[in-house]
């Protein structure tokens, strides 16, 4: 069963207190109440007197991983929910920041996101790493049972339905770039976006355009995106992010049984390439 | 009122000249309005928006002075960007777009009387020869005291307006001295980073000089450092500061420093302002 | 003069408006997973009965007076190029409470100022008449009354609306620009009623908006360099993520690029909040790091601004930065860091 967010923010607190007193971290980062709009924000906690400001919601839906990479190599202590845990795997294989500079505390049994329709389709509920726990496992059994029958996002459409889907929904993009800030795998330090020799994105925000930033960003994704819909939650225009995202990730299981961020130890998609692969086109 | 529609008046390249090794690549280029209409009213020390049509636009500070025989605008180039490596393509005889001028402008009345000292690196001595020129035209020399240059390039080959040098060495009460990075076989200058030399080859005094420096960042670091190591007033110190611009009239928002834009409150700004001002440039 | 009418009346009102003007007002869109409170044009006579005042709109006006795509002409059309016309009615803003009115104020002090005027801006602006409203309660995360706005009254709009729950009153503020608009006569027809029975209903509004747990002791503008200098922005700003959400829906952000599509020149939004605003080409950037283009955004609003418009804040307070940023950022709490930093209470961090 999923854990209750009071039982999680209580674990939380006590477990937070233990990591100060048994690591020399930077910080702890993991998510608090806003002072003034009781909002749950990312938090950084620098000594063991601010646990009791740990909380978890159901509108932390910030990828905390993506600050780690801001304070590398210091050591950080983080709180993870399984998509997080996820997206930090990820960056140990591919070398993007050290085991060793982790502590990781993971949300076990993760009750969600309001809003997120990444987690209805969720098929990580326990932190795939983790120094520390709070709450109960969810059994392998009891995540079956759940995504028995679940679709993923426009699983059923054709791809000329999703096409239009697609067309309709990134024409409301405005270049804001939320989604590629809160992607826990937009790690790159220089985005094509900001590339101005070769100009990969032209200026402008014609459909077209926004297109091109969102079909250039989902063939960055194959094999790096954890389905968190951090991207989604992201966005202020309600844009369907995930819908194309999703599909990829889908995939990549449905062909390679593969999905990325599983363990720290898991080659990438693209380096594990056999001769025997299926290549049928994704879109 | 004044309204400004964002939109370029077309010019055409007249001249197009070499000035360096295509190791830095600065090209300078004589610019001449193609509507008929008058030249335009500019001081010394503004500077310019050059749209290369279809490409984009970015600013240059203006290498030419407003004297009374000034028929032509005269902007040097360093190949840096995608505005930059397009206009290098133009020819002579290709058109572009002017907006400008803009920003303020050296000061020229606190400048009047006095001595100069204008001290250079590499295509920061662009700007500056809009006054250079302009100090230097005898119609403006009386109204100046004794002028000194300090121009210091990476290399001889890096050496800008070498044909306007005879010209400056030879007007009255006025020396030239060129600097380079390294040693180099055949240079009888000096040798060295401006800031060192400034002690040791110019008569720096501390009343009724008005220092000019523009280069690289660092450089004009370095030199209003030493500048005020021997005791010159930051008030007497004159830089012009290169930011990113995109409008020219302080509403875009890109050269802002504090509350000042750039583009409108600057360029050029005295080192005492400099200092007043949080570091962000 | 203050005009009662009820719900049917404003509507048909509207509708007689609407042979004159292009009216636009907030209307519930669904947008995705979210449904949000937009400005949109009314199309046809059906749609008035949906106008959604109610709420703070998601987004404030502002894209209908610097749109986020906005062509400014062929660039060999030359400086003496007059801006297409591109309407052929006037436009009718309904409902924008006084937050987003004082966005427009702003706009107007940037863009049509003494030595500089904006042709394509003040088109839009000259051709606008606002209706304002006055909010019955504060909007989420909003703080309009610590940067000096009365979400109440609104003395600069020539119409302001009142809900009264049963009905609506119209307070009409100038009569010059009704006339301009040729519109006096539509409203001078509307029973009047005394100013007392409106006044009424303010005073229980402003009871709403006693209690605020954000306060801005300090008198505007910051002092420049003690603030860009003092404050330890990164701890304040740690978990900005270099988005453009804040900026995009600030009614206040004006900041531009230009950008060019073969010889047609444009202009779009651009954000400080990006790091590509003030790099060179050559590389060099004024400002590398995030906390100081956070630093940037909140001192342009709190110093910058005000120093050079008398004073005037840079900031409308109505909250839409705190409710749309993705790790809900709160420049409440980063200004409450800034003021103790100033006042010396503060903790002097690392300077990064």
């Amino acid at each position: 069963m999923a854990n209750s967010y009071k039982e999680i923010t209580k674990e939380l607190q006590e477990i937070a207190a233990e990591v100060f007193a048994e690591h020399e971290i930077k910080h702890l980062v993991g998510f608090g109440r806003g002072e003034f709009s009781g909002l749950t924000e990312p938090v950084f906690l620098k000594n063991p007197e601010e646990a009791e400001r740990l909380i978890f919601q159901d509108d932390a839906a910030p990828m905390l991983s993506k600050y780690l990479l801001k304070y590398k190599p210091d050591l950080q202590a983080v709180v993870a929910k399984p998509c997080d845990s996820r997206a930090l795997a990820y960056y140990i294989s591919e070398g993007k920041i050290s085991r060793d500079n982790l502590v990781i505390i993971g949300i076990n049994g993760c009750p969600g996101i309001e809003g997120n329709t990444a987690c209805q389709e969720c098929d990580t509920r326990n932190p795939v790493i983790a120094d520390y726990t709070v709450g109960e496992e969810m059994s392998q059994q009891e995540l079956e049972a759940e995504l028995e029958g679940v679709k993923y996002l426009l699983e059923d459409m054709t791809p000329a339905e999703r096409k239009e889907h697609y067309s309709r929904e990134f024409s409301r993009c405005t270049q804001c770039y939320a989604c590629r800030d809160a992607c826990p795998v937009c790690y790159c330090d220089h985005c094509y976006v900001e590339s101005n020799q070769p100009e990969w994105l032209e200026e402008g925000s014609s459909a077209d355009k926004d297109m091109i930033f969102h079909l250039m960003r989902t063939m960055h994704m194959p094999g790096r995106c954890v389905n968190c819909g951090a991207c989604e939650m992201a966005c202020p225009e309600g844009i369907e992010m995930r819908s194309m995202t999703t599909h990829l990730y889908h995939r990549a299981k449905e062909l390679y049984n593969y999905r990325p961020g599983i363990s720290p130890e898991q080659p990438t998609l693209f380096s594990d390439f056999d001769k025997e692969d299926s290549e049928p086109g994704f879109l | 009122m004044k309204v400004d529609n964002y939109l370029p008046r077309e010019a055409e390249i007249t001249k197009v000249v070499q000035e360096t090794g295509i190791n830095l690549n600065i090209k300078t280029f004589h610019l001449s309005f193609t509507d008929g209409e008058e030249m335009m009213d500019f001081k010394p020390g503004q500077f310019l928006m050059l749209t290369v049509y279809g490409v984009g636009e970015a600013p240059f500070g203006l290498a030419c002075a407003p004297t009374t025989d000034c028929q032509e605008i005269i902007i040097s180039v360093k190949e840096t960007g995608k505005v930059t490596s397009a206009l290098h393509e133009l020819q002579e005889g290709d058109s572009v777009g002017i907006r400008g001028p803009y920003g303020n402008s050296f000061p020229l009345e606190k400048t009047s009387g006095k001595d100069v000292v204008f001290i250079s690196g590499g295509i920061g001595l662009a700007p500056l020869r809009s006054l250079i020129d302009y100090v230097l035209h005898p119609d403006h020399r009386q109204d100046f005291g004794r002028v000194q240059m300090l121009q210091a390039f990476r290399s001889p080959e890096d050496m800008l307006y070498d044909y306007e040098q005879q010209r400056w060495e030879n007007t009255p009460d006025t020396t030239v001295k060129y600097t380079i990075d390294r040693p180099c076989e055949g240079w009888e200058h000096c040798v060295g980073f401006p800031h060192d030399l400034i002690e040791v080859e110019l008569d720096c005094q501390t009343e009724d000089t008005v220092y000019y420096t523009c280069g690289p960042p660092i450089m004009i670091k370095a030199v209003t450092n030493e500048l005020v190591n021997i005791g010159i007033d930051p008030e007497d110190i004159v830089t012009t500061l290169e930011m990113r611009m995109s409008c020219g009239l302080g509403k875009c928002g890109k050269c802002n420093i504090g509350h000042r834009y750039v583009c409108k409150d600057g360029p050029v700004y005295s080192y005492k302002e400099l200092l007043e001002m949080p570091d962000e440039f | 003069m203050i005009k009662k009418l009820t719900a049917e009346e404003l509507k048909a009102l509207l509708g007689e408006l609407r042979q004159k003007f292009l009216v636009i007002a907030p209307f519930r869109v669904k947008q995705g997973r979210l449904t949000k409170v937009l400005y949109q044009p009314v199309k046809s006579e059906d749609q008035l009965s949906s106008i959604y005042l109610k709420e703070q709109p998601d987004a404030s006006p502002k894209e209908y007076f610097l749109p986020r795509d906005d062509r400014l002409g062929e660039e060999t059309a030359g400086a003496d190029c007059q801006p297409e016309e591109w309407s052929d009615y006037p436009r009718l803003f309904l409902g924008v409470r006084s937050c987003d009115i004082a966005g427009i104020e702003l706009f107007d002090d940037v863009f049509t100022e003494n030595d500089f005027v904006d042709p394509f801006y003040q088109q839009r602006r000259d051709n606008s008449l606002i209706i304002g409203y006055s909010c019955q309660e504060p909007a989420d995360n909003s703080f309009c009354q610590e940067v000096g706005i009365n979400p109440l009254e609104n003395e600069n709009v020539p119409l302001m609306l009142y809900d009264a729950g049963e009905g609506f009153y119209l307070k009409v503020q100038d009569q010059e620009v009704l006339k301009r608009f040729e519109m006096l006569d539509m409203i001078e027809e509307l029973p009047e009623v005394e100013s007392s029975e409106l006044e009424e209903i303010v005073r229980e509004n402003r009871k709403n908006f006693s209690e605020n747990e954000f306060s801005l002791e300090r008198g505007l503008p910051f002092p420049e360099k003690e603030a860009f200098t003092s404050v330890d922005w990164e701890e304040a700003t740690a978990s900005c993520l270099g988005c453009g959400v804040c900026t995009f829906y600030c009614p206040t952000c004006f900041c531009f690029k230009f950008f060019w599509e073969e010889i047609e020149k444009n202009r779009a939004w651009d954000s400080c909040m990006f790091s590509l605003f003030t790099a060179h080409a050559s590389g060099h950037n004024p400002r590398e790091t995030q906390d100081q283009r956070w630093r940037q955004r909140l001192l342009h609003k709190f110093s910058y601004h005000p120093t050079n418009y008398q004073g005037s804040p840079g900031c409308v307070g109505c909250g839409r930065c705190v409710s749309k940023c993705p790790v809900n950022l709160d420049i409440r709490r980063v200004l409450d860091r800034v003021e103790k930093t100033l006042a010396g209470e503060g903790v002097k961090g690392n300077e990064s």
